[in-house]
């Protein structure tokens, strides 16, 4: 069969469904990976085939004057509502830029189903377009469930631009690479699979290779953070505050952030960069992280305990699931400073509850069929999604 | 379950979809190779290493590249030959270049099998020096079956440093994607998968339909490395273009520049993998190569060969056999009959059959996906 994928240009959203992607390649299912042109080179280095479609679309203009905390005078609530805002306008208009053409591409090429990345609208919209099923691919948790009330005005507005109406923006069927415990129930056309990360290409350091001498702990700040912020603050102050425990402390960082590091950093820390998390953190002991979905749904498939600071989307809402799982414990952004992180450090290595809660979603996580089981099921993977049309 | 290749990106490439069908299993995989190919293969998007040394592979190729009246016969290569082919010379020096580190990487990452080129030895020592199975995975025919009473001379030295005074060469066990009708003649029973192609990263091209057959012209990757001047791509593209076909041809961005004038209406594609061009053609001609070749059987396309390597005759030869294609000698290569040649094989519809034939031979081999368990029981064994 032919499989459209389709998926906004951050890799955050387009890496958890490689796994799914390539699986179907493996087995012998045409695929074809569609995304703005500025996107490609990272799609390629998946080995996945790209094709471009639209045009660019810089995120940061739809962020401009948009502060992480409220401003004085505006209250959490209605910070928030803003912030939701601002998501759907970017979404709708990344869709907007590769709509029209994405729906060319599928009238030339008659995919079988389109696979969407949950805010890959325009999948969704061609999928619409050409009559095919539409298949919502999340990137761990479905934390865009809760918001589907409050999505739906803006992508109905988008869909009529293109003489489509009553489109769910869930999809016909939601693929969920996450453990079922840490979900709510829901009334969603549902598969899960076993979270398999893809965290970006990159090489395994020889260091990497033999078991650490003292435990391991991880820092890392996923992409979104620094490119919104321009710092990497909250790396430093848990560099900072882990110093003199008896770790090893490996900061990891995307190519673009070791300028944001210090040029020297202390005596304690390692800094891995462009190491891909799956092959680091299984070595680890825990991981001080942001929580975005990527970091928290490899620590989980490792079975790694985590310390969480949540700031942007929906990283609260990892904090709170993984934290209510027994696996992490999590910081107000505003209280993390150093001795906050190395008290949170110490009670994750030290109480082993953590790492039997970890150990436990990881359990459970391997127990979910594999990409590879449900590629391997695409016949039914469809049927399922047709009932759900 | 450890990969590996020596540094050769199309070795490589043949094993990726098996890797990845591994990984999307849930397995834990990395490909271990030498600097000059950690590029290629971290654009594989698995997990990798690097290893060894690297070996000028290039000139060595070069050194037994076909005999032409063009560039006449290559100079002998300057080390010493005793008997086997160049070729397994080449492979020898490049399993020499990673073995030592192969051998310790397979003891600190402990895979419970290796899956390697059936060219990269430094596999067979590591392999057997931690006690885990060998697997081959073939690129195409099986050529170093054909040349296996070398093997045993060949990788003796390292063996021997190793503490190894046995060694079984050719494995545990060969993964074949080479359909069975034109595959050599060989004393084992392999694992039959089917050629899902990679062909590197790319961009898959939007060509639109056409109404008049398309033609699809490319020298792989090797040929330009080896020789600039055996790099055939513009040569070919000036003899084809006419109004009766739609060209296309396809090269690396390195390869942009050997083309030299291409004729209006001929489009040049640049980074497309094979894979997701093919489809939409009814013709290939290129040099021969295991890799180009196999996605063209894989798109069902007659071919129309030019060999300029003894491993490109090997498979040339035996997809002429087997009806689905032409060879034209290096040396009758002339744009007269190129275009002749082309056009007979565009109108030839026992080709086409043929082609359609062995397209549907590898359609019916088992996914990668599908040879996923059978490893795991050699794992396991």
């Amino acid at each position: 069969m032919r499989i459209l994928i389709s998926t906004i240009g951050t890799a955050a959203h387009f890496y958890p469904v490689v796994p799914f992607a390539w699986a179907l390649r493996c087995a012998g299912h045409d695929v074809r990976v569609a995304c703005e042109p500025g996107f490609t080179a990272t799609v390629g280095a998946t080995g996945l085939p790209a094709v471009a479609v639209g045009h660019d679309v810089d995120l940061r203009t739809f962020w401009q004057g948009v502060a992480l905390e409220p401003e004085a005078g505006t209250g959490d609530d209605d910070h928030l509502r803003m912030r939701m805002e601002r998501s759907m306008a970017m979404f709708t208009g990344i869709a907007a830029a590769a709509a029209g053409d994405l729906i060319d591409l599928a009238r030339a090429w008659r995919p079988d189903a389109v696979v969407f990345e949950a805010r890959g609208y325009a999948g969704l919209i061609a999928a619409h377009s050409v009559g095919v099923p539409a298949i919502r691919h999340t990137w761990g948790i479905d934390t865009n469930y809760s918001r589907r009330d409050f999505d739906r005005p803006y992508l109905d507005e988008l869909c009529a631009r293109y003489g489509l109406t009553g489109v769910d923006p869930l999809g016909d069927l939601t693929l969920t690479p996450c453990p079922p415990s840490l979900t709510e129930p829901d009334e969603v056309n549902r598969a899960r699979l076993r979270y398999v990360p893809y965290n970006g290409s990159g090489g395994l350091p020889s260091w990497l290779i033999p078991a650490p001498e003292r435990p391991r702990v991880c820092v890392t700040w996923g992409h979104m953070f620094s490119q919104i912020t321009d710092n990497l603050h909250p790396i430093n102050q848990a560099i900072e505050g882990l110093r003199g425990l008896p770790v090893e402390v490996v900061a990891a960082v995307a190519p673009g952030q070791r300028g944001l590091l210090p040029a020297t950093p202390p005596p304690h820390v390692r800094v891995a960069e462009s190491v891909p998390l799956n092959l680091l953190l299984p070595t680890c002991a825990a991981v001080i992280n942001g929580g975005g979905a990527g970091t928290l749904m490899t620590a989980l498939s490792a079975g790694v305990p985590m310390v969480v600071v949540p700031s942007h989307t929906d990283e609260p809402e990892y904090a709170e699931r993984m934290s209510a799982a027994g696996a992490a414990t999590w910081l107000s952004y505003r209280e993390a400073d150093a001795g906050a992180f190395r008290a949170a450090a110490e009670k994750v290595l030290a109480a082993p509850s953590y790492q039997e809660g970890a150990a436990r979603l990881a359990a459970e996580n391997a127990a979910l069929p594999s990409p590879a089981a449900l590629a391997a099921g695409l016949d039914e993977v469809i049927a399922q999604a047709r009932r759900g049309a | 379950m450890l990969v590996t290749a020596w540094a050769w990106p199309s070795h490589l490439y043949a094993m990726v979809p098996l890797a990845w069908a591994m990984r999307a299993a849930g397995h834990d995989v990395l490909v271990a190779c030498q600097p000059s190919l950690m590029a290629a293969a971290e654009r594989t998007g698995l997990p990798c290493v690097r290893v060894g040394s690297d070996v000028d592979s290039v000139d060595m190729v070069r050194g037994y590249a076909l005999p032409t009246r063009r560039f006449g016969t290559p100079e002998a290569a300057a080390s010493a030959n005793g008997g086997a082919p160049r070729a397994l010379r080449m492979f020898q020096a490049n399993a020499e270049a990673m073995v030592d580190d192969l051998v310790r990487l397979t003891r600190e990452w402990r895979p419970a099998l290796i899956v390697h080129d059936p060219t990269a030895w430094a596999a067979s020592i590591a392999a057997a020096v931690a006690g885990v199975p060998a697997v081959r995975h073939l690129y195409g025919a099986d050529l170093v079956h054909r040349a296996r009473r070398f093997l045993p001379e060949l990788l003796a030295p390292m063996g021997e440093r190793h503490g190894l005074d046995d060694l079984e060469p050719l494995g545990a066990a060969t993964i074949d994607p080479f359909p069975a009708s034109v595959q050599v003649e060989v004393d084992y029973r392999p694992a039959p998968i089917r050629y899902v192609p990679y062909n590197g990263p790319g961009q898959a091209p939007r060509l639109g339909p056409s109404d008049r057959p398309r033609v699809c012209v490319t020298w792989g990757t090797t040929m330009a490395r080896v020789d600039s001047r055996r790099f055939l791509a513009g040569e070919v593209v000036r003899a084809l273009a006419s109004p009766e076909v739609d060209v296309v041809v396809a090269v690396t961005a390195a390869q942009r520049r050997l083309l030299g004038p291409v004729p209006e209406g001929v489009r040049v594609v640049e980074g497309a993998p094979l894979h997701a061009l093919l489809p939409s053609c009814d013709l290939l001609v290129a040099h021969g190569g295991a890799g180009t070749s196999l996605t063209g059987l894989a798109a069902g396309l007659p071919q129309l060969l030019v060999p300029q390597l003894p491993d490109h005759q090997a498979h040339a030869t035996r997809l002429v056999r087997a009806g689905a294609a032409d060879l034209l000698p290096f040396d009758e290569a002339g744009p007269a009959e190129l275009r002749e040649r082309a056009l007979r094989l565009l109108h030839d519809e026992r080709a086409r059959q043929a082609a359609a034939c062995l397209r549907q031979e590898i359609a019916d081999r088992p996914a990668p996906a599908a040879v996923v368990p059978w490893l795991e029981r050699i794992a396991v064994a």
